[in-house]
């Protein structure tokens, strides 16, 4: 596959992660942060680059109403053979395609950190993309030494969802007292063979995408299975996001 | 000091709990409603070495001279000289209450009562005796002798100094302890429900097939996938370990079952034991 001109918006540390995947295989990449598109200015440093990119990729959890209109700037500004491809972490692919006028190019994905070479990635078909265009989306991920698993649109897919609520569940332990956090680590470690705990999982990935996730669960399903614990959300409210905050459910130096 | 180890109940967890303490030195009281079902656990022990002694992993000397620390016998009158008695029997809450009111007859006051129940409430156990300082949790992993961890459980009345004791008993045995409240499913039992029901889910709702929900979650650094793992366990007893903490809760949607599992279960497909789960187990 020839070199790609790939822009990626999002947060850390998935966005970091994709950059160097798609620049240590030789694609051109511009990144940006949600933090910095504050304003119309860096609205329209986005727009710029769209109009030379060959991929875009939305790893936008937190907010929908910054996403649908980052997609849909995206959409507006990408060539008409360029792939869209929003993260579905929190919001099935189907209504991310919906805010644009060309739903057929849009490819879904979902990943958690620590993304590495080698690591699998999961892809979607919104309802209204075409089958070339996932065929696509898989051979792009290849191109950066992920290895692509497509499933059904669904939020969060597969690997976040199962993720998030493990995260879940020992933030409502902790929260009732059952054990300190250190303890429920080292007991999904130990007595289940977790490659790491949860608590710890939850602070790498931010605890603001977590709870994103499972709000997007519980209002897709408007099933309480996926009410999150109000711990997650006190710690949210409190800027206690993870490492990248220096402070989850651990304390980062 | 190495205290003498009673063991109440002689299948799978009590025997591998009876070999660590063996193992470890400790003088041990192995027993079963039954002499013969006391002999058995003895019996698998044995069994147990000579796969080592195979692997020369142990030598034949070392396995008779901890073998000869262990007494099979029947019912509970011969723990009366116990310093610690962990209590394996099968998951009643009436017979274990049963049991820790003889043991609290039968034992000293100092001697600790720990039980290695997953499913039931510690503080219960200990309101059947008049010594709930000193009755603990004190929860294996199958199979004891190989998993690492062990959830040393807080009951309502338990005393620091008695989950001292065991977490430094726990250590001395190899293992890492973990200290956790008398709450359903402790940490483990619960914490992991998402593992298996988020995956059930996903099956039920055609996100994936369970070879592909099994490959990406393998993918991500697990050591087997949901689907697998409830096939290695069986599916059965995963199914009663997801009822129990959803019971326990009162149906709290979280920890909701899957109709799939019931559905496995009830058709007799429970996982590698039974040749078939959600996966296929040739005969070899």
């Amino acid at each position: 596959m020839r070199a790609k001109h790939v822009l990626l918006i999002g947060e850390m540390p998935l966005v970091d992660e994709l950059a160097d995947l798609c620049s240590d295989t030789g694609h051109a990449v511009s990144s940006y942060l949600v933090e910095d598109l504050v304003d119309a200015e860096a609205l329209d440093r986005v727009r710029g680059d769209a109009e030379y990119a060959d991929v875009a990729i939305d790893v936008m959890s937190e907010s929908i109403d910054t996403k649908r209109s980052v997609i849909a700037a995206l959409d507006a500004a990408l060539p008409p053979d360029a792939l869209l491809i929003p993260s579905a972490l929190t919001m099935t692919v189907t209504l991310a395609a919906s805010w644009t006028r060309n739903p057929n190019r849009v490819v879904g994905f979902a990943a958690l950190p620590p993304l590495a070479k080698g690591a699998t990635i999961e892809i979607a078909a919104g309802l209204r993309t075409d089958a070339v265009w996932l065929d696509r989306a898989c051979e792009f991920f290849k191109s950066i030494g992920l290895e692509p698993v497509v499933v059904k649109d669904s939020v969060a897919l597969v690997l976040p969802r199962i993720v998030c609520g493990l995260i879940n569940e020992a933030a409502t332990a902790l929260a009732e007292g059952v054990a300190d956090a250190q303890a429920i680590d080292t007991a999904m470690r130990l007595g289940t063979n977790y490659p790491r705990g949860p608590l710890e999982w939850g602070d790498l990935i931010g605890l603001d995408v977590v709870l994103s996730v499972l709000r997007g669960l519980h209002d897709e399903t408007g099933d309480d299975h996926y009410r999150p614990a109000p711990l997650l959300k006190q710690y949210v409210r409190a800027g206690w996001l993870g490492k990248k905050t220096g402070r989850g459910f651990y304390l980062y130096t | 000091m190495t205290e003498t180890i009673g063991v109440v109940g002689a299948g799978t967890m009590g025997s591998g709990i009876a070999q660590i303490a063996a193992q470890n030195g400790h003088a041990v009281i192995l027993c079963d409603a039954e002499r013969e079902f006391a002999e058995r656990g003895t019996e698998r022990i044995r069994a147990a070495f000579a796969r080592l002694i195979e692997k020369q992993r142990m030598e034949q000397i070392e396995a008779h001279a901890i073998l000869a620390r262990l007494t099979p016998t029947a019912g509970l009158n011969a723990l009366g000289g116990c310093d610690i008695v962990i209590e394996a029997a099968p998951e009643d809450l009436n017979l274990k209450r049963e049991m820790f009111t003889q043991l609290d007859t039968i034992c000293p006051p100092e001697t600790i009562l720990a039980s290695n129940t997953s499913s039931l409430s510690i503080s219960a156990l200990a309101g059947a005796t008049r010594r709930p300082d000193r009755v603990a949790g004190m929860h294996f992993f199958n199979p004891p002798p190989l998993m690492a961890l062990v959830e040393v459980i807080r009951g309502d009345g338990t005393s620091e100094a008695t989950l001292n004791t065991l977490t430094d008993l726990a250590r001395r045995w190899g293992k890492t302890p973990v200290v956790a409240r008398d709450t359903p499913g402790f940490i483990v039992n619960r914490v992991a429900r998402p593992f298996y029901l988020e995956a059930l889910r996903l099956l039920g709702e055609g996100v994936a097939d369970a070879a592909t929900i099994d490959g990406i979650v393998r993918g991500a650094g697990f050591r087997m996938g949901p689907f697998e793992l409830m096939d290695l366990i069986g599916i059965d007893i995963n199914y009663a370990v997801t009822q129990s903490v959803y019971h326990a809760f009162f149906e709290d949607p979280r920890y909701r079952p899957h109709p799939i599992q019931q559905r496995m279960v009830e058709s007799g497909r429970l996982g590698r034991k039974t040749g078939r789960g959600f996966h296929d187990y040739a005969e070899k």
